[in-house]
């Protein structure tokens, strides 16, 4: 890397890690996803806007603790380290009570059942910040194991017969009008990373047959679909680092790191339209998490664009990040809502940047 | 007014402290190097030129209360004045104004010159434009938008960058620029020897580096649509905006025009009017004079254009809302390089000096220049015996270094001068025992054109 972009570099990734202590000091505000579901539609729940930040803060907290274990200053890890510990709280305590599945995304909306991708979340989290708390992972583990699909994969959405009838009619309810029933990739490659990591013994037979159908899913030209997550590059990260973490799969990883690196853009960076800061941040880090090099000149690409989209405060714009297909439960075809954050656009950024620089 | 009356008016008292018949020193110069003169008149008997010999009139300095570089006084009129000029090495200049802007002077180092200082370098070069860079156009951020006024969730264009100004002016060749009047009577020079006599203007300095251009604004990001967060999204609540597009670089400012060259000063030989006949030396290969007027400084060298403004990114897209589309980038601005960049235009040559060659007037203070006709005056002792050896001294005018001496008759012979100042020849006449008693004739040889003898001024006995 040229010393000009390099010296560039450390001005950016000072930026982006102050913004993000600053946003972590208030909870992080922006990065929280509010909606309305009106009753009007067909929702039950007392309140019409819901609102959440347990799932995007978990992702962060682990986002983070990326970065920071790549990160040569102490004084960063130490306090990553620390904040992580307090967001593995934070999820804790939004556990809910009264559904065995665990976490649920918009934890009042009542129509939504609890899902494998907050489980994921949380597990993860727990596993590398807090390992005390993942017990309260375990029954919600146990359901999702349990419904195992006979292919390895799992259901997203945990509803267990122990949860209240009512509650699980409305559930049910939702799944069939709103959210759509099935295994997803993208999440199952979540909630296998997270069993590993958290207890690669004991999981490691389920995880074994879901790296399977994990590898199964990869299309023929080295990408997976997501279902809830906007872009390419977000779920290839995903399968990418189970694909890695498990072993035994390196034809669907270099399958993976060829696809990505066929379609950065000719201008440099990742994107559909035109570079996009996360979806090039997220494509370096799932080529490097396939064991991958970049080449020189596509990394400098990547690297300078990334720098020159940062805004002045250290941030950069958020994009869209989890979808919600609104026609999945009719078989798709939306409309899509989407959801995106400037503060997890720039956790992403700045844990590929840290990592491009230690390198 | 001659200019032979001009360098009596003017020196007087050196031509005489050089020149007078009885008391003048007939003083050599010989030129080693630069030297520089501050004195208006530069006399001797003989100046010797010698290949790297440069002879640099100089100003004297006057320091005033209210400024900070001190005051430059040249004479109006300078004056080299001998009796012969003696000139080895040297060689004639390839380029008539050899002081060119980027070679302030070093043409004459290795040659024989007769200058002034100023001449060799050139003028002030003219300060570069600053601050180096124009203003930029109006500036955005182009990932975010925000309410300026534009009454549109589109996001602002970027101001184009001001265009750069032209540089400053190189300085005109200092004014006025001397003369010189060169009075000699004699030139001794070889094949192949040169002396160049350069009074030309002082070349104009070069210009200053005009402005680089402005850089273009970036363009303001378009606001992002309003995210239908109400199930099931049938609703683009607000539609996202277009990126701003990126402002045009200014056009980089021209250079500066260099400065105009000075008037050149007059030159004037003053000689015997064989020397200064067509034919005569100081019209011939061996001299070269320099007067065109001084060259017009270069132009500055140009700025170049400004960056192209970044195009402000358009506003994300939210689930119903159409796409928006981003700005389109400005234009760098013109040249895109120091290559192309508008060099400014050279300055003004400066207008050529007189030249002129005028004879000697006679009947000035330049009677005393030329030497006295030779002439043996004594010889001591007035005779000498015969078969001995007698150390003589020969007193007179105008003996020359090279000068020979002769005894006439036979048995007489005189030794080689052992030594000869310009009025007295030491030398040893060895006298045979044969030699008749008589009185013997004494004469000095200059030349075998030149010489004088002083009739039964040495007797054997």
């Amino acid at each position: 890397m040229r010393s000009a972009v390099r010296s560039r570099l450390a001005t950016t990734i000072e930026a982006a890690r102050r913004y993000l202590l600053e946003q972590a000091a208030g909870g992080f505000p922006e990065a929280r996803h509010v909606m309305r579901f009106p009753r009007q539609a067909g929702f039950a729940s007392d309140h019409e806007t819901q609102s959440t930040d347990v799932f995007s803060r978990a992702v962060l907290a682990s986002v983070l603790l990326d970065a920071a274990e790549q990160d040569r200053d102490r004084a960063f890890r130490r306090t990553v380290a620390a904040l992580a510990r307090r967001e593995a709280e934070h999820v804790a305590a939004s556990r809910l009570r009264d559904r065995a599945g665990g976490w649920s995304y918009f934890p009042g909306l009542r129509e939504l059942p609890p899902d494998l991708d907050s489980l994921s979340a949380a597990l993860l989290l727990f596993a590398r910040a807090a390992p005390e708390r993942a017990e309260q992972c375990a029954e919600p583990v146990a359901l999702a194991l349990g419904n195992t699909r006979p292919d390895g994969s799992v259901a997203t959405w945990l509803v267990s017969p122990r949860d209240h009838p009512a509650d699980r009619r409305l559930m049910e309810r939702g799944i069939s009008q709103f959210w759509g029933d099935g295994a997803d990739v993208d999440v199952c490659a979540h909630f296998f990373f997270a069993l590993w990591t958290h207890d690669r013994d004991r999981f490691a037979e389920a995880v074994r047959r879901g790296v399977r159908w994990v590898e199964g899913m990869q299309a023929g030209d080295g990408s997976w679909k997501a279902a809830w997550y906007h872009g390419e590059a977000y779920a290839a990260a995903l399968c990418v680092r189970l694909l890695r973490a498990v072993g035994g799969a390196e034809a669907a990883l270099a399958r993976a790191a060829a696809r990505l690196l066929r379609t950065e853009r000719p201008d440099g960076g990742w994107g559909m339209l035109e570079a996009d800061p996360q979806e090039t941040a997220l494509a370096v880090w799932a080529i490097r998490g396939s064991g991958r090099e970049l080449p020189a000149s596509a990394k400098e690409r990547a690297v300078r664009g990334l720098i020159d989209s940062q805004n002045r405060e250290g941030h950069w714009k958020g994009s869209p990040w989890i979808k919600m297909d609104v026609g999945r439960a009719r078989g798709g075809g939306g409309p899509t809502l989407s959801y995106g954050s400037a503060t997890l656009t720039t956790a992403f950024c700045l844990r590929t940047l840290v990592g491009e620089r230690s390198r | 007014m001659s200019k032979t009356d001009a360098i009596c008016n003017m020196c007087r008292a050196k031509v005489d402290a050089v020149f007078n018949p009885t008391t003048g020193t007939r003083v050599i110069e010989l030129i080693n190097g630069q030297r520089n003169i501050t004195d208006c008149c530069f006399v001797a008997d003989e100046i010797h030129f010698t290949g790297n010999s440069q002879l640099v009139f100089a100003p004297t300095e006057q320091r005033l209360p209210d400024k900070k570089d001190p005051l430059k006084i040249y004479c109006q009129e300078y004056y080299v004045v001998c009796r012969k000029l003696v000139i080895q090495g040297g060689h004639d200049v390839k380029d008539p104004t050899p002081c060119t802007p980027d070679d302030p002077g070093n043409s004459y180092s290795g040659n024989n010159v007769i200058t002034w200082l100023d001449r060799l370098t050139t003028a002030a070069n003219g300060a570069d434009r600053t601050p180096p860079q124009a203003a930029q156009g109006d500036n955005f951020n182009q990932n975010v938008w925000s309410d300026v006024g534009q009454g549109s969730p589109h996001g602002k264009n970027g101001g184009d960058g001001a265009n750069g100004q032209p540089g400053n002016q190189g300085g005109n060749g200092f004014a006025p620029t001397p003369s010189v009047v060169v009075l000699a009577l004699e030139v001794d020079a070889g094949a192949g020897d040169h002396l160049t006599i350069d009074f030309d203007g002082q070349n104009g300095g070069k210009g200053g580096k005009g402005q680089d251009g402005g850089d273009g604004g970036d363009g303001m990001g378009g606001r992002d649509g309003d995210s239908d967060t109400t199930w099931p999204g049938e609703d683009c609540e607000r539609q996202p905006g277009n990126g701003g597009d990126g402002g045009d670089g200014g056009r980089g400012g021209d250079g500066g025009k260099g400065g105009r060259g000075g008037d050149a000063g007059s030159i004037v030989i003053v000689s015997t009017p064989a020397n200064i006949a067509s034919s005569g030396v100081f019209l011939g290969p061996r001299f070269t004079y320099v007067n065109d007027g001084g060259d017009g400084g270069k132009g500055g060298k140009g700025g170049i254009g400004g960056r192209a403004g970044h195009a402000g990114r358009r506003g994300n897209k939210s689930q119903l809302c159409d796409e928006a589309v981003s700005g389109e980038p400005g234009d760098h601005g013109f040249p895109d390089n120091f290559t192309d960049a508008v060099t400014g235009p050279p300055g003004d040559p400066g207008h050529g000096g007189p030249f002129a060659m005028e004879p000697v007037k006679i009947g000035t203070c330049a009677d005393q220049i030329p030497l006295p006709p030779l002439k043996v005056l004594s010889v001591a002792p007035p005779s000498g015996a015969q078969g001995s050896a007698v150390a003589v001294t020969i007193t007179g005018q105008s003996f020359d270094p090279a000068a020979t001496v002769d005894v006439s008759g036979i048995g007489v012979s005189a030794s080689a001068p052992s030594s000869v100042t310009p009025t007295t020849i030491n030398c040893t006449f060895t006298i045979g025992g044969a030699a008749p008693k008589t009185a013997r004739d004494v004469t000095v040889k200059n030349s075998p054109s030149n010489q004088d003898t002083l009739a039964s001024s040495f007797t054997v006995t």
